[in-house]
């Protein structure tokens, strides 16, 4: 358990370290050495640098913006792109059941449906990134990764729960 | 400990956001994004703008006029000239300016609108970290890429509708699903393009539904802010469709103008550049400084009184 640990932080450092920022300014250089991680999303974001262009969202916007219901899930993390018109998104979920798990997936599926319609025909390149990304789900956790860096996160996601 | 793991995983995740590589492999998906085929939708682009106007629209007479006909109204314009060179007007169309309004003028209302207004919902989120109370209970139906032309389709799975606590459904039915008593719409950068003419015909179309459903509620058209370059739609497009769509609807009941436009544009009616987000993409889309100015003049720009 200690060793995954280890080793997600260090992908943290390590990815944070060779990211070289997107036109959108989405951050500076990630600090050389290992960052703490806390438990405010606020703060790891800020600690990457990224406070400016991810918003990280409340138990009560996730709740609304997703549909899902706040009985269905044990935890929950999002964040989304401030701009509005860039397609990054981060949805995990943990959640009570695997019923709830259910629901959640089925909501996510169409949280990631609808962003590629809005994209559609309107801007190539983000209906692009959507296209290939997909709604990951292993027993009671489900996970919505939108970014070009879809790929390797959700593999270190499926690493990192088992 | 699994406390700590979605910490980490968050970390990992969002940290992603800054990466630039192009590194785009297929992922083995569960759900996949579909990839539809339908017809295309008109994006407005980085095209320069086109010599000529391929859209000329007739715009009311009355426009023209130094004068109006009073509508009754002391909170609406009675008169006002259109600037032709400068592409704005010299007082703003609708709403003239009130005394600031507390934020709970806008408890029970929505905010309908495309990716502009999607910006806004943005930034009203992160102003309500710190100030609870921003822009009141405010709630935003928003999508890139909306239309009233959209607006006015079948909700499908492949339809543009935003969501309502992740719902997909019409304007009418999320107004009615709110509960609200307001309804601020800002729709047109996607649709001028195809017509000002349609593009008004199919906001007052947008209007009757909601009115139909939601008789009690107040609506709010403001006006589409422009550009700094581009075309479909131009600057002069969008100036002449909202134009045409202030002197559609103001003289309908319980419906009133908010010319947000009036406040970004600059002196040759495109949109401010200190306002703009994308600069050297689309130029159409705000920054904060650009949602401040917005919501400023919503507060010093309300309804005072109901003009029935």
């Amino acid at each position: 358990m200690k060793k995954i640990l280890f080793l997600l932080l260090c992908a943290a450092v390590i990815l944070a370290a060779c990211s070289c920022g997107s036109d959108k300014g989405a951050g500076t250089q990630a600090p050389a050495a290992s960052p703490k991680v806390p438990a405010d999303m606020d703060a790891v974001l800020t600690s990457f640098g990224l406070e400016e262009t991810m918003l990280v969202l409340t138990r009560e916007e996730i709740l609304f913006i997703y549909g899902f219901e706040d009985a269905d899930l044990k935890q929950a993390s999002a964040a989304i792109h401030e701009s509005g018109i860039q397609c990054d998104e981060f949805v995990l979920v943990e959640a009570v059941s695997e019923q709830a798990a259910d629901r959640v997936e089925e909501l996510l599926g169409l949280r990631l449906k609808q962003k590629a319609n809005e994209m559609r025909d309107y801007l190539p390149e983000q209906y692009d990134i959507i296209t290939k990304c997909s709604v990951y789900r292993d027993g009671f956790y489900t996970a919505l990764i939108v970014s070009p860096q879809a790929e390797s996160f959700t593999k270190l996601f499926k690493e990192a729960i088992g | 400990m699994k406390k700590i793991f979605f910490c980490v995983l968050c970390a990992v995740l969002i940290c992603a956001s800054c990466s630039c590589g192009s590194d785009t492999k297929t992922v083995p998906s569960v759900t996949e994004a579909p990839i539809v085929t339908e017809e295309p939708a008109q994006a407005p682009t980085e095209v320069p703008e086109p010599e000529g106007d391929p859209q000329e629209t007739e715009v009311p007479s009355q426009a023209e006029n130094t004068g109006l006909a009073e509508s009754g109204a002391s909170a609406d314009a009675s008169a006002y000239k259109v600037l032709v060179d400068k592409l704005t007007t010299d007082i703003p169309l609708g709403l003239q300016e009130s005394e600031r309004v507390d934020f709970s003028y806008f408890n029970d209302s929505l905010f309908v609108g495309d990716s502009v207004s999607g910006k806004l919902a943005t930034y009203v989120m992160k102003q309500r970290r710190t100030d609870p109370g921003f822009m009141g209970t405010a709630q935003f139906f928003v999508a890139d890429s909306f239309s009233c032309r959209n607006a006015l389709k079948q909700v499908t799975d492949t339809s543009k509708h935003p969501t309502y606590k992740g719902k997909k459904m019409t304007i009418e039915d999320a107004v009615a699903a709110s509960g609200s008593k307001k309804v601020f719409i800002m729709l047109g950068m996607n649709d001028a393009a195809f017509g000002i003419d349609k593009a008004v015909d199919n906001m007052v179309t947008v209007i009757e539904r909601i009115r139909d459903k939601n008789p009690e509620t107040t609506i709010f058209i403001q006006s589409a802010t422009p550009r700094i370059r581009g075309s479909q739609p131009t600057t002069k497009e969008l100036f002449k469709y909202d134009l045409l769509l202030y002197e559609t609807v103001k003289d309908m009941d319980h419906v009133y103008f908010v010319d947000v436009a009036h406040a970004m544009r600059d002196e040759d009616g495109n949109l401010r550049e200190m306002l703009c987000s994308d600069l050297t993409t689309m130029t159409l889309h705000l920054n904060d400084k650009g949602c401040q100015v917005w919501v400023e003049w919503l507060v010093r720009h309300a309804l005072t009184e109901d003009r029935g």
